[in-house]
Order: C-alpha cells, then sequence, then structure tokens
C-alpha cells in the first residue's frame, strides 16, 4: 500500500527548504540514489518556486499543500494549491537550442521539472484549485545486470530457437512465484528482445513489486523442470475492478503449445473467482490473431483506437505498408451491473447501444433536461502523456461551463507538443456527454467507441489525429463487428477531414 | 555561501563558494549585477567549491548568460564538481554555457 505524507505551507519561498528536506528523507527511505535524490530536489523546488512567485496575487496570503506518495514504483508528489486560474498550454516550450536563438527563458519551469523528474502533469480541479503532479521512477535491475555471460548468452540463443512440435511439451498454468520474476524477464527478452512496450517486464525486482502490489497480476506456463515458457498478466491501473489482458510473452521454442490460450483460460477462471467486473485487452490490427484470441474467450470490440501506438514490422506478417499501431479494445462483462443509465450522444446512440448489446448489456438512455444549459462552475480535467506511443488521454471529471475552452487548450498544448494521438475520455453518465459530445467534435475530435468502467464510470471515447491520416485498407479487424466499428469510424473521420477543408480561412 | 571576485584586465573571476540555494540566490544575483553595473561584462564562474546548486542557482547562471550576451560579454562556467556537472548535462544546460574544466582554460577564452 502506498503511504502518503501531506505537508501544508504557507505561500512563502522560506518554506521551500523544509520541503525540499523532507523530499529527500522520502526519498532516502525508497531507496533513491543521491543523484536521483538531487533530481528530486531540483524538481520539487522548481514547481514550488513558481507555484508560489506565480500563482497568487501580489501580498496574499494562503497555504498550499505538498503530498509526498512513497510508492513501491517511486516516489510521487503533488502540490495543490487554489491560487489564480493557470493554463500550461499558453506557456511556450522552452529547449537549449530555443533559447540559443532567442536567449527566452519562458517554460524553463516546465522543462526543468520534466527534465528532473520521469513524469510531469498539471491537472485542473475546478472549484478545489489545481494540482501539479511528478513522480520519479526507482531504478530497478535489468535483466542485463542479474544474469552472468553464460546465462545471458542462453538467453539471446532462446531467441532463435527452432519451435518444437505441436502439443509436445507438458506444462502447468499457474501464479507467478516471486522466485520466478528473472524468468518471466528471460522470457520476455527470448521472446522480443528488448522492443517489448512494456519495459517493466525486463526488470525482476518490478515484476515482483507489481505483483505484491496487484498492480500486475502475473500468471506462468512452467515445465516440470520449473522453466517458465510463457506468461501472461492482468495490469491494474485506476479501475481495479476491470484489469487489461496483456504482458503476454511465449519463448519462441514454445510456440505451438496452446500456452498463450491455457494462460487466458486460467485468467478468466481467475477474473471469475475473484468477481471482476470485466476484464479487457488491446487487439493489434496489423494482424487479427491477437483480436482472434481474445474473442475465443468472449471479448468482442467496443472501440478502435487508431494510432494509438509507433508502427512496428511483425515477424511472419506481410505487410504492405507501415503506419501507426491501431488497437482494439475487446471487453467481457464478468459481473455486468443489474442496471446501466447513460446518455449518449443522439449521433452516435444506436452505435453505442449495439456494441452494449453485443457485450451483452442493455442499458437505459436517459432524458436529457439541460437543452441549451452549460453546467455550473469550473470544469475538472486531467491529461496524461505516454512518450512510448505519443498520444495523450484527456479525461473529463467534471464538466464546467469552462469545459470547451479547458479541452481545447488541452488540446492545443498537447498538439503543439507533436502528440500524435489524442483520445478524449467523456463521463457516458452525465447527461452533458449527450449535449457537448457536437462541441467536442467541432474541435476534431471524432467517434472511437466506449469503455465500461466499474462504478457505472463508462466511458464515451472520442480520439484527434494531430495532422495525420489512417489508411484504413491496412486495418484487420477479426470479427463482424470490428468490421462494423471499423467502417463506422472511417465515415467519422471522413467526415471531420471535409469538415476541416471547408473550413472558412 | 561565499561569494568573491577577482577583476582582471577585461575579465572577471567570480568564485563561489558552498551552497547556491532558494535562501542565498539573490546574493549571486547582487554581486554579478554590481559587476555588469560596471561595464565587467566578461564573467567567469569559478565553481571549484560550490557544493550544491539549487533551480533558483540554474536560474541564476541562465539569467546572467542572458544579461552578458545582450551585452556582447562572455559568461564562462569552469571547475565544476562532478555532481554539479550532472546536473548541467541533465538540464541541457552544457549545450547554452561555455563550461571549461579549470581556471586556466576558461581564462584563456575569456581573454
Amino acid at each position: 500500500m502506498n503511504k502518503e505524507v501531506k505537508i501544508t505551507i504557507p505561500n512563502d519561498l522560506s518554506f521551500v527548504e523544509l520541503l525540499i528536506t523532507a523530499a529527500r528523507k522520502a526519498s532516502v527511505l525508497l531507496g533513491f540514489q543521491e543523484s536521483e535524490i538531487r533530481q528530486i530536489e531540483l524538481g520539487l523546488e522548481e514547481a514550488l518556486t513558481g507555484i508560489i512567485n506565480n500563482a497568487f496575487e501580489a501580498g496574499e496570503e494562503t497555504t498550499l499543500d505538498v503530498i509526498f506518495s512513497l510508492e513501491r514504483l517511486g516516489l510521487g508528489i503533488k502540490v495543490r494549491e487554489q491560487g489564480m486560474p493557470f493554463d500550461p498550454g499558453l506557456i511556450p516550450e522552452f529547449s537549449p537550442e530555443k533559447f540559443k536563438e532567442d536567449l527566452s527563458e519562458n517554460g524553463l519551469g516546465i522543462y526543468l521539472m520534466k527534465q528532473f523528474m520521469d513524469e510531469y502533469a498539471f491537472h485542473n480541479l475546478g472549484k478545489e484549485g489545481k494540482e501539479t503532479r511528478l513522480f520519479k521512477y526507482r531504478q530497478f535491475d535489468d535483466l542485463e545486470s542479474l544474469l552472468d555471460t553464460e546465462e545471458l548468452e542462453k538467453a539471446k540463443n532462446e531467441r532463435e530457437a527452432e519451435t518444437l512440435p505441436k502439443g509436445s511439451v507438458a506444462y502447468d498454468v499457474r501464479l507467478l512465484k516471486p522466485e520466478e520474476a528473472v524468468d518471466v524477464a528471460k522470457c520476455a527478452y527470448a521472446s522480443y528482445g528488448y522492443t517489448y512496450v512494456h519495459e517493466a517486464i525486463y526488470y525482476p525486482d518490478k515484476v515482483r513489486e507489481m505483483n505484491e502490489s496487484g498492480d500486475l497480476i502475473s500468471f506462468v506456463a512452467v515445465k516440470e523442470d520449473g522453466e517458465v515458457i510463457a506468461h501472461a498478466a492482468f495490469e491494474r491501473e485506476d479501475d481495479r475492478q476491470v484489469p487489461q489482458f496483456g504482458v503476454a510473452a511465449t519463448k519462441p521454442r514454445y510456440r505451438g503449445q496452446g500456452c498463450l490460450n491455457a494462460l487466458n483460460i486460467t485468467m478468466m477462471e481467475y477474473a471469475v473467482e475473484k468477481q471482476f467486473m470485466g476484464v479487457f485487452g488491446r487487439g493489434i490490427t496489423t494482424h487479427p490473431y491477437s483480436q482472434k484470441a481474445m474473442l475465443k474467450h468472449g471479448m468482442l470490440p467496443c472501440a478502435l483506437l487508431l494510432s494509438s501506438g509507433k508502427e512496428r514490422k511483425y515477424k511472419g506478417i506481410q505487410q504492405k505498408k507501415l503506419q501507426r499501431e491501431s488497437v482494439v479494445l475487446q471487453f467481457k462483462y464478468i459481473n455486468p451491473p443489474d442496471e446501466l443509465l447513460i446518455f449518449p450522444p443522439e449521433k452516435h446512440k444506436d452505435l453505442i447501444l449495439q456494441i452494449y448489446n453485443d457485450l451483452g448489456l442493455k442499458p437505459e438512455t436517459g432524458q436529457i433536461d439541460k437543452a441549451g444549459t452549460l453546467p455550473g462552475g469550473q470544469s475538472r480535467l486531467s491529461a496524461k502523456t505516454f512518450s512510448n506511443s505519443l498520444t495523450a488521454d484527456i479525461s473529463l471529471l467534471e464538466y464546467g461551463n469552462d469545459v470547451i475552452k479547458e479541452t481545447a487548450a488541452q488540446l492545443k498544448k498537447l498538439c503543439m507538443e507533436r502528440t500524435e494521438t489524442i483520445y478524449l475520455h467523456l463521463p457516458l453518465s452525465d447527461p452533458f456527454t449527450a449535449l457537448l459530445t457536437p462541441e467536442f467534435e467541432k474541435m476534431g475530435f471524432f467517434f472511437a467507441g466506449l469503455m465500461p468502467a466499474s462504478g457505472k464510470r463508462d466511458r464515451l471515447i472520442l480520439q484527434y489525429l494531430n495532422n495525420h491520416v489512417i489508411d484504413y485498407d491496412l486495418l484487420q479487424l477479426g470479427c463482424p463487428e470490428g468490421e462494423r466499428l471499423k467502417a463506422y469510424i472511417m465515415k467519422e473521420d471522413m467526415k471531420t477531414i471535409n469538415e476541416n477543408i471547408n473550413q472558412p480561412e | 555561501m561565499e561569494i568573491t571576485h577577482q577583476n582582471k584586465d577585461n575579465y572577471s573571476i567570480v568564485k563561489i563558494a558552498g551552497r547556491l540555494d532558494t535562501t542565498n540566490y539573490q546574493e549571486l544575483e547582487k554581486a554579478l549585477n554590481g559587476l555588469l553595473e560596471e561595464n565587467r561584462i566578461n564573467l567567469i564562474l569559478n565553481c571549484e567549491e560550490l557544493d550544491y546548486v539549487s533551480s533558483s542557482g540554474l536560474r541564476v547562471f541562465l539569467m546572467f548568460l542572458k544579461k552578458v550576451k545582450t551585452l556582447n560579454g562572455k559568461f564562462i562556467i569552469c571547475n565544476m564538481q562532478e555532481n554539479i556537472k550532472e546536473i548541467f548535462q541533465i538540464s541541457g544546460f552544457t549545450s547554452i554555457f561555455e563550461i571549461h574544466d579549470d581556471l586556466a582554460a576558461a581564462e584563456e577564452a575569456a581573454k
């Protein structure tokens, strides 16, 4: 469980050193090295001095909260204040190269926070103020540093090994034991070298810690002699009741033994036993095989996320040309809600209800009695960027009367940062989603699908392609429901492109 | 923190010893501003005894680099300890500043 420490200080620079000392103590507890601790101190100092100097009216005396979160993966720091409204999207980006040309230090604060910390995010909390979030990951020993030369050579050779005859290998499937974490890393290395997108899998300590915290629930296929030959896991993020199937790796020698299918069956049984609300997975669309593997277990398409990852070459798969990878979200209810009330936008209502029907649910659609009104108060949005995939998620947590302006500002900022694709997550349980989706679509967002969630927090997902187009002919969908979704999304995408072309200058 | 300076023909050497942080960065600002007011626009910062620099300190360096460049002067840093060098590397500042390993090289560059 994460441990949190909250310190409240006056908005006075003379208190910054107190918090730097606290950050140092927290970092030492987490086992950070001295140079990492220095970076944490610098990142935090930059956040605090920036906020204290700029967020308040002259002479205003108030407080701000700093929350240290000591987590298995590292140190999180949140700075919360109720100062003046701030839009980081209006701050130009600083870079050393640009400074050499124009000598402008604008954007230096955010730049330094990003350089010293692994994650930086700014959140508008509406009437609760603003929050700056920083995170520094602990360094874990990776596979190469744990294996001796002979073992590493053996792991490299596994990648080129010939596949054994089908059905010739006996194995068990069960939950991972902590001491097997290094074998999982070896399995991933044998399967993918160091190219697998889930980098954590190459760090045995991280795999172990994530399993202990429940962020990862790993399952392995193990031979009688103890060799781990395949791995798959549930990844759990914010919605703990809806984990994601993933992190699948089978040693090349043992492909064709049905390991992943056996793992998936065991994982489904586990999901039922633990009474998860549902499970989901991401099926790539360069080929349909990962989609079909999930279809076998009753997981059906609910969204098509275009351009959600870097382009990739797949061994043994003929690819006419390369483009950024698009994925299908596939979902299965394990414990569906007894009832669900949603407010889908009229334009997409039929498809949304059809998707739920495919998933086995018949939600009620609510009457919208707020036509012509805007929500009150300030909106709450959160934005998260993913540097590996060059995508971002904007989540609308609460509608306010500035929601259009705030969303547009976030979109602009993300586009300027060269994010390739931005996904907008809207609460389907809120009537304003039905009312305001057309406004988001005017910005260039278009339909992506929906994502069921526990606590009736299902989301409508819209997507925005930043200055690039998708060749839909390259997308392979593994079932008629997927094809229907692709055809609909293509039509919506084309409408958005035409509207942009026809917009007056 | 202790700041001393030595004026040479057409440049000044400013030595900073100790910690440069949020509590004292203004002292460095004042010292450097003083030199600029005396028209001493070629500055060498000798960081041999600088143990710690905070982000406020980094900002002071950047601000004075900007001021000096605007006056067509030079702002040179030398003798950085390893931990300070690392911070400059991570922040990307090594590509902005002229940095030398020792004072002799810095003085040569300042002439």
